[in-house]
């Protein structure tokens, strides 16, 4: 039986050009940085405007709640809360009513925005503006 | 101990910047060996195993553990090939492709060598001129499984065949082989 692996063996080598492997990471780490730009270029608009979608929806929360009763419920509840049971189901209906519900929906979306934002422009702000 | 490919892919994703470049230490030189045979031009194998690494760096979190890096990259390396080749229309593609396999295809080659070829075989240069001369896939399939030691199963992998069609190819390549090697008279240097 023929072994053409040991023929096959006697193949010059072929190695690969000086700085090849160099090359190649300069190149790869090159186009890390590209990724890492485009994402912190993409993350900051989403981050300034989840900031102020935050603030806004606060802010508004803050004015629905002053003009709400639900001060009062909470108060009713604390103060007769033997009533409060017995009704318990009229009651929490009328909290969820009393509630700025699309001020909340606004802050809890703003929230996992700017939490997401924040967390990918950290993971990428420091390969992005490397120079090594 | 040193970490195995998938171990090292692992590594990177978890932040390890320094795993990839290991990944590219351990494999340029094959990678590269690869295709400067298969295109028959050392520049453009350079650039085309650059090529392969930035593919396999963009495509890493399509690798899943249970692959092999080696064949993997192989594959983008046999793509990244191709398609200079067939941009460069220069590509013999075996007249195999669409045939039907006998089972005397599959079975190992163990016709002794003609001492007078096997005299032949002992150059290098001799031996790369033939490969020169062979189908792009034939070469490819004789380079992957006695070059860079890979089995039939890893071949099939890297250029998406079937297990029996990569030891059909095998058997008549090495056929292809011989014969070039039989037909040739004279100094190696007239190898064609």
């Amino acid at each position: 039986m023929t072994d053409f692996r040991q023929i096959f063996h006697k193949l010059r080598p072929l190695i690969a050009p000086m700085g090849l492997k160099a090359a190649i990471v300069a190149r790869i780490r090159f186009e890390e940085r590209r990724v890492a730009r485009r994402a912190v270029f993409i993350t900051t608009p989403i981050l300034a405007l989840s900031f102020a979608g935050l603030a806004w929806g606060v802010t508004s929360a803050a004015t629905s709640l002053a003009h709400s009763s639900l001060g009062q419920y909470l108060s009713l509840a604390v103060s007769d809360p033997m009533s409060v049971a017995a009704l318990w189901q009229s009651f929490s209906l009328t909290i969820i009513e009393s509630l700025p519900i699309f001020a909340l929906t606004i802050i809890i979306g703003a929230l996992v925005a700017l939490l997401a934002s924040a967390f990918v422009a950290a993971h990428n702000v420091k390969r992005a503006f490397s120079f090594a | 101990m040193s970490l195995t490919d998938s171990e090292l892919v692992l590594s990177y994703r978890e932040g390890d910047d320094q795993a990839f470049e290991s990944l590219i230490a351990r494999h340029t030189d094959a990678i590269f060996a690869y295709l400067a045979r298969l295109t028959g031009d050392r520049e453009v194998a350079a650039d085309l195993t650059q090529e392969t690494f930035v593919k396999a760096w963009k495509n890493l979190a399509r690798f899943r553990e249970s692959e092999n890096f080696k064949t993997w990259a192989f594959t983008i390396a046999r793509n990244s090939a191709y398609d200079w080749l067939r941009k460069k229309k220069s590509v013999v593609f075996s007249a195999l492709d669409g045939e039907e396999f006998s089972f005397a295809d599959t079975i190992a080659d163990t016709e002794p060598l003609a001492d007078e070829v096997r005299i032949r075989f002992e150059d290098a240069h001799f031996l790369e001129k033939l490969l020169t001369g062979l189908p792009a896939d034939s070469r490819e399939i004789l380079l992957l499984h006695y070059v860079d030691e890979m089995t039939f199963d890893e071949i099939g992998r890297v250029r998406g065949e079937p297990l029996n069609t990569v030891k059909s190819r095998h058997r008549r390549a090495l056929i292809a082989l011989r014969e070039q090697a039989a037909g040739t008279k004279g100094s190696p240097n007239d190898v064609q």
